[in-house]
């Protein structure tokens, strides 16, 4: 590995004004080994994801007498249609989107409300409640798990999507305060001002000019907020039971277990299919957002 | 009069994340301590209180000992592969790279989907009858290096740290190349003109100037990792005896196989201790003057 960076950078020594176009400098051998390493390295995942695509349009038989990497001979969608209906795929995914849109937009009101305020108003004992949120930063769900999981009880909120949505929320809260604080405070003074000074309320310069303003990072905490609950597994695997009732990672684990027994993989490689596809496309279409996002929450610790 | 107006929101505002917040997340992470005392079961309605026997047993038990090792294996066999790996892909693409938007996208890919998926995908590759990695190893003829990778303790845990970065190392690429790209470029292209190499520039150019990045880098991997629960879960469930049972596995099933509440809170009060000091040790340990640049 350093043998390549160090001869990759002899394209670089002759001229700085004059760059070999990039498709020349594939063919230095230094740039070459670097090549290698990328592409060896993205085609495991890129094998692996379509290894499972492959397994997933095989029947069942044809899974067990063949070898695990030959491409389907004759493709078939049954697994598919297996799994999105006797195996509840579709439950899950139903029960994923519900959780993941309350969630999401709840946590986005409650917690953009809360921002403007500790960002925007002066009061006294703001520091001191902006830090008290922001405690919940450090703190990991396993300090929460079991309290937690006899509160819902108490509230007959265990094993119901309600609960969990509740939770989903409230953990999330701390991470969307930070990022849209960091946000509100950023918003230019003048134009909440002014319309101030047209005798608008409070409210409605929040709801109409603030909230607006505060788009981009509203997005960013919704598809960041949005991608974490859509894939959380700690807490659904512990406060969901009924089969009806789970989301898709919890719900396709359980499948796994049960496929130990009945040997029933093909339809499982059906619903990992179903459970990546969407969440590719988003990520495809939201890279850039979802990048930057990230490297904001990575302040937080 | 702007600040009155505003006040008035400042209750109805705050009351409902606060109320959330408090009842859902601060409360029951108090309540951890307490119930750590105790030796509840879940069923009666008090909670008989024990002391500081949780803490006493946990002391006493070679499986929990067995965690600790384990959680530090996973800790610092992740960091060697991760960090090294996630510079190397971050600096890579970086570079003047052919493609280097389609690499990172494929890196990073994986981030998106869920652990549960993730976990799945490899513990299907390497099972032992179906597994792509052994149907390949016998492709290449080299059978005799197929074996149940989750199935052995000296495979195990490498399985399951291997898997574990390939989800997550595109976050930690994405995180130093921020890093790498606040790297003034005049510093590189005056190194680059003095005859350095790309491996120079990044030993004394640019690691250096990230230096402070990959301290806390450090930090949230060790936070992270001590909580590592969800792959392993999935992958193993902490076996093959023991051999990648770690506090979250430990914790789970304390709590919720064998209904002991007040020992799981134990185990939770030691990880959160662990989490507080490992934060403040290594912040200490790689404190170092700034660079300004």
């Amino acid at each position: 590995m350093t043998d390549v960076i160090h001869h990759s950078g002899d394209v670089g020594t002759h001229t700085v004004q004059k760059r070999n176009p990039p498709w020349r400098s594939v063919f230095h051998p230094g740039r070459l080994l670097l090549y290698v390493f990328l592409v060896s390295y993205c085609l495991t995942s890129v094998g692996a994801f379509l290894w499972i695509v492959s397994i997933s349009l095989k029947s069942n038989p044809e899974f067990f007498s063949t070898s695990p990497w030959s491409p389907p001979k004759s493709p078939t969608l049954d697994n598919y249609r297996e799994a999105w209906t006797t195996a509840k795929i579709g439950t899950f995914v139903l029960n994923s989107v519900i959780v993941t849109v309350v969630s999401v937009v709840v946590t986005l009101v409650v917690s953009s409300m809360a921002a403007y305020v500790l960002s925007r108003v002066e009061f006294r004992g703001r520091n001191t409640l902006t830090t008290f949120f922001l405690l919940g930063l450090m703190i990991p769900g396993f300090l929460i798990i079991v309290p937690l999981y006899f509160l819902l009880r108490d509230l007959h909120l265990l094993g119901s999507l309600y609960g969990l949505i509740i939770v989903y929320i409230a953990t999330q809260i701390p991470f969307s305060i930070y990022v849209l604080t960091g946000f509100f405070r950023t918003l230019p003074q003048e134009l909440e001002e002014a319309a101030y000074v047209d005798g608008a309320s409070a409210l409605k310069v929040f709801v109409r000019i603030m909230l607006p303003l505060a788009a981009p990072g509203i997005a960013s905490v919704a598809l960041l907020n949005g991608l974490a609950i859509w894939n959380e597994f700690f807490f659904a695997l512990v406060f969901l039971s009924d089969e009806s009732k789970l989301t898709l990672p919890v719900g396709l684990f359980r499948l796994s277990i049960n496929a130990e027994y009945s040997a029933q993989w093909t339809p499982l490689f059906a619903g990992l299919v179903l459970a990546m596809i969407p969440v590719l496309i988003v990520f495809g279409v939201a890279q850039e957002r979802i990048t930057r996002g990230l490297t904001l929450g990575a302040v937080k610790g | 009069m702007l600040n009155r107006q505003k006040r008035k929101l400042l209750l109805p505002f705050l009351a409902p994340a606060l109320l959330l917040y408090c009842v859902f997340f601060l409360y029951p992470a108090a309540r951890t301590f307490h119930v750590a005392l105790t030796s509840w079961n879940g069923i009666t309605p008090d909670l008989p209180f024990v002391g500081l026997d949780n803490f006493r047993e946990l002391a006493d038990d070679p499986i929990f000992r067995g965690t600790i090792r384990n959680t530090a294996v996973f800790t610092i066999l992740g960091a060697i592969v991760l960090f090294p790996l996630a510079l190397f892909l971050a600096f890579a693409t970086s570079e003047k790279v052919f493609g280097a938007r389609t690499f990172r996208f494929i890196v990073l890919a994986p981030v998106a989907l869920s652990v549960a998926t993730a976990a799945l995908l490899w513990k299907f590759a390497l099972n032992p009858n179906f597994g792509l990695v052994n149907g390949l190893l016998g492709a290449v003829d080299l059978e005799e290096w197929s074996r149940p990778w989750l199935g052995m303790e000296s495979t195990a845990m490498i399985a399951v740290v291997l898997a574990t970065i390939w989800h997550g190392v595109g976050i930690w690429m994405i995180f130093f190349a921020a890093a790498i790209s606040r790297v003034p470029q005049e510093l590189k292209e005056a190194a680059r003109i003095d005859g350095a190499s790309s491996w120079r520039i990044f030993c004394h150019i640019v690691f250096p100037l990230i230096w402070d990045v990959t301290r806390i880098l450090i930090v949230l991997w060790i936070i992270g990792a001590l909580q590592a629960f969800a792959f392993i879960f999935a992958m193993t469930g902490g076996g093959p005896f023991n051999a990648t049972n770690v506090f979250g596995t430990y914790l789970y099933d304390a709590a919720f196989v064998e209904s002991r509440f007040g020992y799981a809170a134990a185990v939770a009060v030691v990880m959160f201790g662990l989490i507080l000091c490992f934060t403040a040790i290594v912040t200490r340990l790689t404190r170092r003057a700034t660079v300004q640049y």
